[in-house]
């Protein structure tokens, strides 16, 4: 048994840049039959089997890094949406769901159902070995309408945790003066002079704090810059009005067709979204108590920016 | 351990035992890293020392704990070979509560009234009550999409954005 310990602690060593394999434990399997159990038509036990895994794999990856997730909080978890729905979200704490897309010993590519094409931060490629022993995670991609998506067009994990792993931004300290650095003052004219009566209509009349940081979406043939605003204004009660408004950074520019923003909320559902058509801004405007979290996703074809908030 | 395969732990006990101690390392190693000494040992040595001085014997106090408790002894993991045989096999599905009849009879009945009258804009064929319906008989997207004349996108984003508003109903008549 030892030696055979010592070939296992070799080999995923050898790997461990490239792929990351998990055990799957009894515990994993425990679970995935207990699921697998209620459902009477076979296809859909087998999907709620697998997906169960690739779930559990997923969460206990993250979990070894330090990345809470709440298995228990997805809709891969309610009996009934298991049957209406080929899902296998996990709820990551703070930053929303992630796919956890299992691949069998065949198949070469990542396939991703209609029904969960929206409202994800990304969707990880989890290949299960033919004895339901390992699970080894390939690599993820971001937001995507495509269906199928060949393994060699994944994303390492490591850019996931990235963006995983990001503190939010504590906006609620903007009210007194407290600001990180790469959240920036308004100085451009032509910004601040449409900002002015854009963010203006406060409860109180209080002047919102404004700031905003420059957000790179990555295309194949180009990179549109972003200006991501952010305005927070205090009001009578507890909670905080904020605005939100995405534009581009030159003036007179449309922003790209197609951009849709997202105000998802600590689940990760999407509690607000617009798309630009021919449109120079984007601005959703909300209120939130001190300590809720929030998200804003940005999207646009296949490539998706996301930025967590705390007030 | 070395004699594990001889004694009262059987082969496959131990490869229980062994995984788990490897996702403890695994685990141990990520959040420890900073007590490495390159000067006393390889990083191998070092992993293989925490396995079989430390995590070897808590997995198999955890797994002797777990097993007669939570998970029983004989319960066994399902391959995927199993999984496709069960296809044919009525019997494993032990009467399964009835889970899609419930769900079926749910969405028929709709109680809160608000399955049928909730529907793709400008098309009341779409309604997410006949998507669900069609999705539980496990009807394909694009078969649903010729029949309604709907585009796949929209219907499966029009029901995604359903079941989110919809889970607590679920939640409340079938207690899951």
């Amino acid at each position: 048994v030892k030696k055979n310990l010592r070939q296992t602690i070799m080999k995923s060593s050898t790997d461990i840049e490239s792929h990351v394999t998990m055990p799957l434990t009894l515990e994993a399997h425990h679970l995935a039959q207990k699921f697998y159990r209620q459902h009477p038509k076979a296809n859909i036990a087998k999907r709620v089997y697998l997906n169960t895994l690739a779930i559990y794999a997923v969460h206990t990856y993250l979990k070894a890094l330090g990345i809470e997730s709440q298995l228990a909080a997805g809709d891969s978890w309610n009996r009934s949406l298991q049957a209406l729905s080929d899902t296998a979200d996990l709820v990551v704490s703070g930053k929303g769901k992630l796919e956890c897309r299992p691949l069998l010993p065949n198949e070469d590519a990542l396939l991703i159902p209609p029904e969960v094409q929206n409202n994800r931060i990304g969707y990880v490629a989890v290949h299960l070995d033919s004895s339901l022993r390992e699970a080894t995670l390939l690599g993820f991609v971001m937001a995507t309408h495509t269906e199928s998506i060949p393994i060699e067009k994944l994303l390492p994990l490591e850019k996931l945790l990235m963006s995983l792993s990001e503190t939010p931004v504590k906006i609620g300290n903007w009210l007194t003066g407290i600001f990180d650095d790469e959240w920036q003052a308004i100085s451009e004219l032509w910004l601040a002079k449409s900002l002015t009566w854009q963010f203006r209509n406060t409860t109180m009349g209080i002047e919102p704090v404004i700031r905003y940081r420059v957000v790179t979406i990555e295309q194949v043939n180009h990179h549109p810059t972003l200006a991501l605003i952010v305005g927070i204004a205090p009001t009578q009660t507890r909670e905080r009005d904020i605005w939100i408004r995405v534009c581009s950074t030159t003036e007179y520019t449309y922003l790209p067709v197609n951009l849709e923003v997202k105000i998802l909320d600590s689940a990760g559902t999407a509690v607000m979204q617009a798309q630009a058509r021919e449109t120079e801004a984007i601005q959703l405007k909300f209120g939130g108590q001190p300590l809720e979290k929030f998200s804003v996703q940005m999207l646009l074809g296949d490539h998706s920016q996301i930025e967590t908030f705390v007030i | 351990v070395g004699n594990a395969d001889e004694h009262s732990v059987s082969f496959y006990q131990s490869h229980e035992v062994r995984d788990l101690a490897l996702q403890g390392l695994f685990i141990y190693i990520c959040e420890h890293i900073h007590l490495y000494s390159p000067e006393r040992a390889t990083v191998l040595a070092w992993a293989n020392f925490l396995l079989s001085k430390r995590f070897f014997n808590e997995a198999s106090r955890e797994f002797m704990h777990t097993a007669p408790k939570g998970i029983s002894p004989d319960f066994k993991r399902l391959s995927i070979d199993d999984l496709n045989d069960e296809i044919s096999d009525e019997s494993f599905s032990q009467s399964p509560s009835s889970n899609h009849a419930e769900i079926r009879q749910l969405l028929q009945s709709d109680p809160e009234n608000i399955f049928q009258i909730t529907h793709v804009r400008n098309s009341k064929e779409a309604s997410f009550q006949a998507i669900a319906l069609s999705r539980l008989e496990e009807r394909s997207w694009q078969e649903l999409s010729e029949e309604l004349g709907v585009k796949v996108s929209t219907l499966s984003g029009f029901y995604q954005t359903c079941l989110d508003r919809f889970k607590p109903i679920f939640e409340k008549h079938l207690n899951s």
